[in-house]
């Protein structure tokens, strides 16, 4: 009796990094495999989340991660380092990841908006355009490093995200959208009427990002074997991925995250608690902007060229589907959301003109079967002041 | 006795409808019972004063400092807390979180040094739970107990403490109350009358209150005001008040 508990015991202290592990598996099966191997994946991960969730294993599982943080941390990055390698090098499963990170850089931005404050955001791809477009012609116009272009694009961004947030002070709701798919389509338009910005044809020819003098756009050798370039880029997006989820946990346990839920609720009631409206609004904004600019230079130098249908509606829409699909105000949630759904994307492929088409419908199971997204918000727990 | 509280001419229009019409009231600190008629101006009065609306006309000073365009947050800041008629408290969030907000703006950690360490923010966020569940403990012991459950778990008289609490959590130096007791049976009202009263003793904290059940008027405030159509028709303690002739009128017609 007393034997079988150590063991349970255990097994319960191993469970997190087991989790990260088997995920990573996953992950990568999804990625190498059909795409009836991610939609297996992708079922079997609802299943198991409503299974958890009914019998209180998803709380549980969260207070063991909590409990085991270190361990469980040390595990996950030995994952990303090792991904590259689970993925055979293969250069197109590498591209896939990048994207899968980039991409859920941008919905973790998004988060602060349409999970933390319900004010639904058309214009995640425009931001991530500004990204982009900052990032690239202050590398390709003006000759900078591209690292230099990376904190341009979070400084335009983080202005930019201002602006796009003033109308967040004038109206609420329905309204709010409206304004924000306009300013999505002024960007649109701006961009491919400016001969400046490349108009319908682009900007080609963006340098790569370089470390030690080494561009990153170069392929390297590992015991022998080619390694693909695309490696050194999913160590840079999945690097800043960790840093920026990090960050948005941060944000969410504080009062700052707490304030944006209760605006999502109630306006009045949050300005009489003292929370001033416009700053905080403003900076869920701005910050939700600087994550889609990092994203959009990040983008920029990993694929060398950039045209504006890349920062399109339908890209917009695909992000506001992350953040639902991966459940609102959870920035892991929001990760595994922009992860599947990237891997789905690209396994779609097979379909062709129809890819729009069963993207939708798997969109439509997962939120029937799971309404509130895979992860959904937790309740604050606080790990301190327990002893009262 | 200082002046808390002081309106000068305050009034406010909507369109047509002059709903508080140069009222001009100060308080000490006291417990002031506001009563009269529905659409009277009383909600309308204590929405001004916490800076939901902003006048049309006259002044509001409190403490000495003029408040009359302050922005709601600013005001509390300066130490006016409500609560409101129906209840306001945030459902998808737990009893404690709603505590906690009510702490907002004693809370000076920014968001730039949540994201850079967390350690300054866990003291203070350690510090501010102990308060909130002291707090609430004065209320309801069992709340205490609760503090991770959702609001839409909780029955009405506890979520009124909540906010009641949720008020006096930053520890103001004025509490507006809505109609503290719309809604409760007798038995509850006598509770939340009691509470009240214990909250009195302990903090000293000026109230002011909106009630229609006389008999909680009677029981714990020191001076009434009565409104009728946004206009101040009688002041005093609740026995004189009682006796006017204008009040009677007011809230049986003629």
């Amino acid at each position: 009796m007393t034997e079988n508990k150590i063991y349970t015991h255990k097994i319960e202290k191993l469970l997190p990094s087991l989790g990260v592990v088997v995920f990573f598996a996953a992950l990568a099966v999804a990625i190498t495999g059909s795409l009836w191997s991610t939609l297996i994946i992708l079922i079997g991960m609802t299943g198991l989340l409503i299974y958890g969730e009914k019998h209180g294993q998803v709380d549980r599982a969260y207070i063991r991660v909590e409990e085991r943080r270190s361990s469980t941390l040390t595990v996950l990055i030995i994952c990303i380092v090792l991904l590259p390698f689970i993925l055979k090098g293969n250069s197109y499963f590498l591209h896939i990841a990048v994207m899968a990170g980039i991409y859920a850089i941008v919905a973790l931005g998004l988060n602060f908006q349409i999970g933390s404050m319900g004010q639904v955001n058309f214009a995640p791809a425009a931001m991530f355009g500004v990204g982009a477009y900052t990032s690239a012609m202050v590398t390709v116009r003006l000759g900078a490093s591209p690292w230099i272009g990376l904190i341009a694009a979070m400084i335009v961004t983080a202005g930019m995200g201002i602006v796009f947030g003033f109308p967040a002070l004038k109206t609420r709701g329905f309204y709010f959208s409206l304004v924000t798919i306009a300013l999505q389509t002024i960007f649109i338009l701006l961009v491919v009427n400016t001969e400046w910005l490349g108009g319908p044809n682009g900007i080609p020819g963006i340098p790569a990002f370089s470390l030690f003098g080494q561009s990153l756009k170069k392929s390297g050798m590992l015991l022998g074997t080619p390694i693909p370039y695309q490696m050194n880029y999913i160590y840079l997006t999945f690097t800043l991925l960790l840093l920026l989820i990090v960050i948005s946990k941060r944000l969410y346990s504080s009062r700052i995250g707490l304030a944006w839920n209760a605006i999502e609720e109630d306006e009045i009631v949050a300005s009489t608690q003292g929370i001033n409206l416009t700053k905080v609004k403003l900076l869920s904004f701005s910050i939700g902007s600087v994550f889609a600019g990092i994203a959009g230079s990040l983008y920029a130098h990993y694929t060398s060229f950039i045209g504006v249908e890349d920062f399109d509606f339908n890209k917009s829409l695909i992000f506001i589907c992350m953040v639902l699909l991966g459940g609102m105000d959870n920035p892991i949630g929001v990760t595994i959301g922009a992860i599947m759904l990237t891997v789905i994307d690209e396994k779609l492929r097979i379909f062709a003109d129809y890819r729009m088409l069963m993207y939708s419908i798997i969109l439509i199971v997962v939120l029937v079967v799971r309404s509130q997204g895979l992860l959904p918000k937790r309740n604050r727990k606080y790990p301190l002041g327990e002893e009262n | 006795m200082d002046t808390l509280l002081h309106t000068k001419n305050l009034t406010i229009h909507f369109g047509g409808l002059i709903a508080v019409d140069s009222v001009s009231c100060s308080m000490g600190n006291e417990v002031l019972g506001l009563i009269g008629p529905n659409g009277s101006g009383k909600t309308t009065f204590l929405n001004l004063v916490s800076g939901i609306y902003s006048s049309t006309g006259g002044k509001i000073e409190f403490q000495g400092q003029d408040i009359t365009r302050l922005k709601t947050h600013e005001i509390r800041s300066a130490g006016i807390a409500r609560t409101f008629q129906t209840n306001r408290l945030c459902e998808k969030l737990t009893v404690l979180d709603n505590m906690l907000l009510g702490l907002y703006s004693k809370q000076n950690t920014s968001w730039w040094k949540v994201i850079l360490s967390q350690k300054t923010h866990y003291r203070e966020l350690k510090e501010n739970i102990s308060t909130c569940l002291e707090v609430l403990g004065y209320f309801n012991k069992n709340l205490i107990d609760r503090k991770y459950e959702l609001i839409d778990t909780i029955p009405l008289i506890d979520r009124r403490r909540i906010e009641i609490a949720r008020a006096l959590v930053s520890n103001p130096s004025l509490l507006l109350l809505d109609e503290p007791t719309a809604g409760l049976n007798q038995e509850e009202t006598a509770n939340i009358v009691d509470d009240l009263k214990r909250v009195r003793e302990k903090t000293h904290t000026s109230i002011i209150f909106i009630e229609h059940d006389m008999g909680v008027i009677s029981t714990i405030a020191d001076r009434v005001i009565v409104l009728n159509a946004g206009k101040i028709i009688a002041e005093g303690s609740f026995e004189e008040i009682s006796k006017s002739e204008e009040v009677r009128t007011a809230y049986l017609g003629s």
